[in-house]
């Protein structure tokens, strides 16, 4: 009987002392669980809640009504949609494969030492401290075929058209140039972390690999960029990250268009969650639809980000 | 694009389980009457209509002076939906303000029934234009919401100096399509040199197709909709001429080049600025023209033209602007008071009589004024108010950026083009009547003839 006593007692123990670990524990963790909760879970689930309905967002939510899986259905079939999803994948890979090497090339450049070094970074990175609405508006006037700078150089300076181009307003054109626009202003950004990284490969590793006699080639292939490598994939994902979503560019130079021509999937999303954006005639938001378009935008995202993830995993690490 | 199924009529409580409520929450009280401003300060006007914001102000100032009622003017760009919608699910609805989506509106139980303020004030409803008050325009439900304050009439605009220097008469502006075409390319050819071109259009945001596309196809006897067959008419005959006429004027090389990345505002800067002999719009540039762009051009005014064979129809006047009551409005009355001061006769005239665009009450349209144009875009014989359109879900394709795309692509598409945009919009109305959003017979009027046809209150 005293040892069952003692034994109970002892897990009474036990359990409280456990607990009063735990509870400061959860205590702590808890506004992040509610925050969290609040700002992440809870309007996503919205989102897809709201994926399932056909709402115009105007009457209670309670009047929608509930298609189930229908707006994924329509999504599917929607030719503007996939469009949209090439248009945006289009702009991701440019930024991926212009934007980041050019990165890591000017990056390297700017890695030499020198007084002088200090200027050019301050250039490098200029654009990306002013905003991308501002720049979207330079832009609309450097390549305004009234008068815009572009135009002046290459029809009255160079000679190389015979007429002024609207750079921002071809078909053919209009997705390229906001892709150079956007890689111009966002590079400095990714120069000033990776030039951070470069600055941290450790000098006695390069001391050796020179002692070697490794040329420069080889010291880039395998000193320099197994060092930052855990850096430049974070610079991938997060400019997959900010090019699937990306708007401001192209609502402030090109509207979207001509036509869809340089409509991402995220303007898409908000041609229906707002009045009259079909702009055909009498229109009302399409809410529920929107918010299919948004889920899907999120799959693609998910699905974008855990292949590149995958992909950097396979690279060796710098140890 | 096909709208989603309809076949889904399941009521609330399986969405509950799975986002419904959660979005009930998150996006909360969406549409709910909300409770309302404190019954004391200004009376809140919302609206997005920022040319008529000076002559407004001014005008409230009189009636303030006068009854000690301040009306607070609160004016929104672009943006103006969002934040119309924000008001209301924050509890801080306007207590006037412009409808944007009357009918979706009027479910949600935003705006207040007038009929009896109206019943109230005998013959202030037979001030209005005849179809202000019909089923689906001014009328849901059987109640009446809202009063129109703009009737706007579509015209195009040309420069007098550049229509003589062109050798061309500014007293007898193209009444024809194909003078139309060739008054265009004449500017072209004789001020191309100097960056002049004959038309210009900023269609970076595409709804100005429904001026240049649309309104251009109404003299050809097209409209949208067809309510002879209560349909979608997309492929008809006049649509087609009229987008064949700008086909023909791009081929000319008569439009302004560059025009996909202008807006209508930069292209009408540029029609002020005296690069460009014609620019299409409604009878509200006369303000952008006079007051925001302070032109010194000699501009003139113009019916749109008619097919060369003669007009099939007549080019359509809209009724829109409705202003309403906020039926959350803690201060109805003095609200009604307001609605009362600014649409009577003398007010809307002074608002005409200065340019700022044709009214929908009848009587305000005198055409006198000192600002040049006024009496050119008052109504005229050749102006239509067309019957109510149904109101669709936004679908993928609108009919606008398939215009576009139409003459970009010289013609050659034209017909699967409007063929595809014709199916999706009549799928999506049949998908509305089926659903019960709609009914086909409202939309419906087996006699309609565009050239006889004459609007009547309901």
């Amino acid at each position: 009987m005293i040892g069952q006593a003692r034994v109970a007692t002892g897990r009474r123990c036990g359990r409280a002392a456990r607990l009063r670990t735990l509870v400061p524990i959860y205590l702590m963790v808890l506004p992040t669980v509610v925050l969290f909760g609040v700002f992440v879970a809870f309007p996503l689930a919205a989102v897809v809640g709201a994926a399932m309905l056909d709402w115009n967002g105007i009457v209670p939510v309670r009047d929608a009504r509930w298609v189930a899986l229908a707006n994924f259905a329509t999504l599917v079939r929607d030719p503007v949609w996939w469009l949209t999803v090439r248009n945006s994948l289009c702009f991701t890979g440019v930024m991926l494969l212009v934007e980041t090497p050019l990165a890591l090339g000017l990056a390297l450049l700017l890695n030499a030492p020198g007084r002088a070094m200090g200027f050019f970074r301050t250039v490098a990175f200029l654009p990306a401290v002013t905003g991308a609405a501002v720049i979207g508006l330079a832009a609309n006037f450097f390549f305004s075929p009234i008068g815009g700078p572009a135009n002046a150089i290459l029809v009255d300076r160079l000679g190389v058209l015979d007429a002024p181009v609207a750079f921002l307003g071809d078909r053919a054109l209009a997705l390229w140039t906001v892709c150079a626009v956007a890689v111009w202003h966002s590079v400095g950004f990714d120069v000033v972390i990776l030039l951070a990284a470069l600055q941290a490969v450790d000098p006695e590793v390069m001391a050796a690999a020179l002692v070697d006699g490794a040329n420069p080639w080889q010291r880039l292939r395998d000193v320099t960029l197994p060092a930052i490598w855990p850096v430049l994939a974070a610079c991938a994902l997060l400019t997959t990250v900010n090019s699937l979503k990306a708007f401001d560019y192209f609502a402030v130079m090109t509207g979207g268009g001509p036509g869809f021509s340089s409509t991402p999937m995220v303007m898409y999303m908000l041609r229906f969650a707002t009045f009259g954006g079909g702009m055909g005639p009498a229109t009302v938001p399409a809410v529920g639809y929107g918010s299919a378009v948004a889920v899907a935008i999120g799959v693609i995202a998910m699905a974008a980000l855990l292949l590149e993830w995958g992909a950097a995993r396979r690279f060796p690490s710098p140890d | 694009m096909p709208r989603p199924s309809s076949s889904s009529n399941m009521r609330l409580t399986r969405r509950a389980l799975v986002g419904g409520s959660v979005a009930l929450a998150v996006f909360g009280r969406g549409g709910a009457r909300a409770p309302a401003r404190a019954a004391d300060g200004p009376i809140v006007w919302m609206s997005n209509q920022r040319h008529d914001q000076e002559v407004k102000e001014e005008l409230f100032a009189a009636y303030q002076k006068q009854t000690g009622i301040a009306v607070d003017l609160q004016i929104y760009g672009d943006e103006y939906p969002d934040q119309l919608k924000l008001a209301f699910t924050s509890g801080q609805p306007p207590d006037i303000y412009r409808m944007v989506s009357p009918a979706e509106e009027v479910a949600a139980g935003w705006p207040e029934p007038l009929d009896d303020y109206l019943a109230a004030a005998p013959g202030l409803k037979e001030t209005f234009l005849l179809g202000s008050f019909v089923p689906n325009r001014g009328i849901w439900g059987g109640r009446t919401y809202g009063l129109p304050m703009y009737a706007p009439t579509m015209r195009y605009y040309y420069n007098r100096a550049l229509f003589e220097r062109a050798g061309l008469d500014p007293n007898a502006p193209p009444a024809t399509f194909s003078a139309f075409r060739q008054a265009a390319k004449q500017i072209t050819d004789a001020l191309r040199g100097e960056g002049a071109y004959g038309l210009i259009l900023g269609d970076k945001y595409t709804w100005v197709w429904w001026m240049n596309g649309e309104c251009f196809g109404n003299a050809a006897g097209a409209y949208a909709f067809d309510w002879r067959q209560g349909r979608y008419a997309y492929t008809s005959e006049g649509l087609k001429e009229a987008l064949r006429l700008t086909i023909a004027m791009q081929k000319d090389g008569s439009l302004f080049p560059g025009y996909h990345a202008l807006t209508d505002d930069d292209a009408r800067q540029q029609f002020a600025l005296g690069r460009a002999g014609i620019v299409v719009g409604g009878s509200w540039n006369i303000g952008v023209f006079v007051d925001e762009m302070k032109t010194t051009q000699p501009w003139d005014v113009a019916e749109l033209p008619r097919p060369d064979g003669g007009a099939l129809g007549r080019v359509q006047q809209t009724i829109g602007d409705r202003y309403t009551i906020t039926a959350a409005s803690p201060r109805k009355e003095t609200a009604w008071r307001v609605l009362q001061y600014i649409y009577s006769p003398d007010v809307m005239r002074t608002m005409h009589e200065r340019g700022m665009g044709v009214m929908a009450v009848a009587a305000a349209n005198s055409g006198r004024s000192q600002i040049p144009g006024v009496a050119k875009v008052a109504p005229t014989p050749g102006d239509l108010v067309i019957p109510p359109e149904p109101e669709l879900p936004t679908l993928s394709a609108d009919p606008f950026t398939v215009m576009q795309q139409v003459v970009d692509e010289g013609g050659a598409t034209m017909d699967r083009l409007l063929g595809d945009l014709d199916r999706a919009y009549n799928d999506a109305l049949d998908q509305a009547v089926a659903r019960g959003d709609l009914r086909r017979e409202d939309f419906t009027i087996s006699d309609f003839d565009p050239l006889t046809w004459q609007p009547r209150n309901g």
